[in-house]
């Protein structure tokens, strides 16, 4: 260790966990309305990105684990926003027609709702913001090589 | 008039929610070895770093509710990697020296973790950062 004082690196990353936490509670009181959570948002938005997909896949895209979102997919499959097909074992989702009708309400008032969280920040620093953020991606390995 | 942005703020926002998801799964796969979580290593790392601590201490350092703060202390003592101590008239926490010997072992790896991924930041992009984010935390809607 190299001393006893706290590295950058590792002061980021307490920042980045404190707002983190601090956003998606924002986020999660916001969506309320609708009784979603948001990584129930998240499933949806993914869905709507690919046109079907398996919870693991959809897990995977969101980056988080599979016991995380299976409550959040069981909801939304009572709630007939997604559909289920089986094929070789493996359950495949996509939005039915009033997933796909409730996600185009939804999505305008959340961007909306992001926009003034980010409004905080100029235009500049958004922009810087999205950089150093860019940065931390690209300085990974490709997805798949990750331990 | 109203700034727009020229991108998407969900966009925006979930792209540093990635990078956050992917660096707690990083390293909460990598403490799995010494059988920790994140937020147990957070508290360990604390320890070692300020030597002795107490519970209202460890509240604000680690920005985590008393509930938890007290769930994880539970959870280390019975692990036998933390003890309390009276220093001073006071109620401290401390490290045993296990707990030590198993810090002086983890946090190294977690360090090339950390450091991995702002590998091309510099002093300056650091602060930036720091304070943008914070920044984004001073809204009360």
């Amino acid at each position: 260790m190299k001393t006893n004082t706290e590295t950058l690196p590792s002061a980021c990353w307490n920042t980045i966990t404190t707002y983190h936490n601090h956003q998606t509670k924002q986020v999660n009181a916001f969506l309320k309305k609708w009784e979603l959570s948001h990584t129930m948002l998240e499933v949806l938005r993914c869905l709507k990105a690919t046109t079907c997909t398996s919870q693991k896949e959809i897990a995977q895209s969101i980056q988080v684990t599979d016991g995380t979102i299976s409550q959040g997919v069981k909801k939304l499959f009572a709630r007939q926003l997604i559909k289920k097909y089986r094929h070789r074992k493996i359950n495949y989702f996509h939005l039915t027609p009033a997933g796909e009708l409730f996600l185009n309400e939804v999505l305008p008032a959340y961007e909306a709702f992001q926009a003034q969280q980010f409004s905080l920040l100029s235009l500049a620093q958004q922009k810087t913001l999205y950089e150093l953020v860019t940065q931390l991606h690209t300085t990974q390995p490709e997805e798949g090589d990750a331990r | 008039m109203k700034q727009q942005a020229a991108f998407s703020s969900i966009g925006h926002w979930q792209s540093i929610q990635r990078v956050h998801n992917r660096y707690v799964k990083e390293v909460n796969d990598t403490l799995k070895q010494w059988e920790l979580s994140r937020s147990q290593f957070d508290m360990l790392y604390t320890l070692y770093q300020q030597r002795s601590a107490t519970q209202k201490s460890l509240e604000a350092t680690l920005e985590l509710s008393s509930g938890s703060i007290s769930q994880t202390l539970k959870k280390l003592m019975q692990n036998r990697l933390l003890m309390r101590k009276r220093i001073d008239r006071e109620k401290r926490i401390i490290l045993t020296p296990t707990g030590e010997t198993l810090v002086k072992e983890s946090a190294p790896v977690i360090e090339v973790i950390d450091e991995r991924y702002f590998k091309a930041f510099t002093p300056q992009d650091h602060q930036t950062f720091n304070q943008l984010l914070n920044k984004m935390q001073s809204n009360h809607f």
